[in-house]
């Protein structure tokens, strides 16, 4: 046996697993003071271990740790029920909008919108804004016709339906043939010659006015040949 | 067992404090225990052994209920002692010296090899003082304690062997075998004598 053997030999016997002969170990503890050491030193520790007591729980010891595991669990279950009230709370919210707006915003020709998958779904482009075709010209004067025809049809058939309803409530006089009609005169010549009579007749004032103003100006003019140039 | 286990896991669920009581009775003082080890402190250990229960109540629901329950549980525990070590580090440590021993008179020579045993596990890495206290201590199984911890089984064997080499270094470098005269000490089925108290 060799120190190696030697400690396997020392760990089988402090497993409590059981050693062989103990012939050759005494052969090799003979010629090993190293090894003879250790092994008294595992016999001390052999010995102490008979003696190592557990350590003893002090007293009322597990009432304190069953007291506030049990408080540690109802705290617990107060914390899950409030979590689970305010979820409650919170779906009933979240239900009532859902069905709020499904019954008051939703538009009616749309069907209920189903969620897609996202996660593989290729980005869509930007939605590009749809170019209406403009109206050939003709379209729109038809449009315009119509719309037109369709005003003054409307105003007529009111106009017609007020005037019926007023005839048969007002009762209209007997029209009166004039005895003589006023000799008919010549409107545009008439009218030439009364603007020019009144517009000489407005404007005489003005022109007299001008005139007079002009001639003072003329008298109070010096003669501005000779006190313009006082050098000559 | 397994189904024993399943039907106090299910009054549980229902919110039995007899069950919570059931519970907490069976495995406080393996998890105190592992507490008091891992943590080298007793308030701690307390505090710690509360809160893995309260874990254990409201992860209860996630236990495979084909498994034992005891693993599922102390691996909670060492993974809260774990988190509660890295947070005490940042802040100046509180002396608790544990005087764990039988029941019954202990001679001065057995006090002073447990006192030498219990400070080789607290100079040990965290990892390896898990597997040794569930192993040696707790009497749990490989498989168990692999379970717990989540780690291989060999990784496991692993930081047990090298455990119990750094306690067995600690206990011959501290002189607690007796000096090496020659080979008229050799008898490895005998008990080694006992050391001499100066």
């Amino acid at each position: 046996m060799n120190c190696l053997e030697f400690q396997e030999r020392l760990q089988s016997q402090l497993d409590r697993q059981p050693v062989g002969d103990g012939t050759s170990l005494e052969h090799h503890l003979a010629s090993c003071p190293d090894c003879r050491q250790l092994h008294q030193a595992a016999q001390r520790l052999e010995e102490g271990l008979r003696h190592l007591a557990p350590p003893c729980p002090p007293v009322g010891l597990a009432d304190r740790i069953v007291t506030r595991a049990l408080g540690e669990r109802q705290a617990r279950l107060r914390f899950r029920r409030r979590l689970l009230a305010v979820a409650a709370i919170a779906a009933s919210l979240l239900l009532t909008a859902l069905a709020g707006y499904y019954w008051f915003l939703r538009p009616t020709d749309q069907g209920p919108v189903t969620p897609e998958p996202i996660a593989n779904k290729p980005p869509e482009p930007e939605p590009q804004p749809k170019e209406t075709p403009a109206p050939s010209l003709r379209e729109s004067v038809a449009d315009a016709t119509d719309a037109v025809a369709g005003l003054a049809q409307r105003t007529t058939d009111e106009t017609v339906g007020s005037t019926w309803l007023l005839w048969s409530v007002v009762v209209a006089p007997p029209l009166k043939e004039p005895a003589e009609l006023p000799p008919p005169f010549d409107p545009t010549a008439r009218s030439l010659r009364e603007a020019g009579q009144g517009l000489s007749t407005g404007l005489e004032p003005l022109a007299n006015s001008a005139r007079r103003a002009f001639g003072l100006f003329l008298r109070d003019i010096p003669n501005m040949e000779t006190e313009g140039k006082p050098g000559l | 067992m397994a189904a024993d286990e399943a039907a106090l896991v299910r009054r549980c669920l229902r919110g039995e404090a007899q069950a919570f009581h059931d519970l907490v009775d069976r495995f406080q003082a393996e998890v105190y225990g592992l507490c008091v080890r891992l943590l080298n402190h007793r308030h701690d250990a307390e505090d710690v052994t509360q809160e893995v229960f309260v874990r254990v109540f409201r992860s209860l629901r996630r236990w495979d209920s084909k498994r034992p329950l005891k693993p599922w549980l102390m691996g909670i525990a060492v993974n809260r002692c774990r988190t509660w070590l890295a947070q005490r580090n940042r802040r100046p440590e509180l002396s608790d010296y544990l005087q764990d021993t039988a029941p019954g008179p202990l001679s001065d020579d057995v006090a002073e090899l447990l006192r030498e045993i219990q400070a080789a596990l607290r100079e040990l890495r965290p990892e390896y003082r898990s597997v040794f206290v569930l192993f040696h201590e707790q009497g749990q199984a490989y498989e168990d304690i692999a379970a717990a911890l989540k780690c291989p089984v060999g990784t496991i064997k692993t930081w047990l062997h090298r455990a119990r080499l750094e306690v067995l270094e600690r206990l011959r470098r501290r002189g607690m075998v007796a000096p090496d005269f020659g080979l008229d000490n050799v008898n490895p089925t005998s008990k080694p004598p006992q050391r001499k108290r100066k």
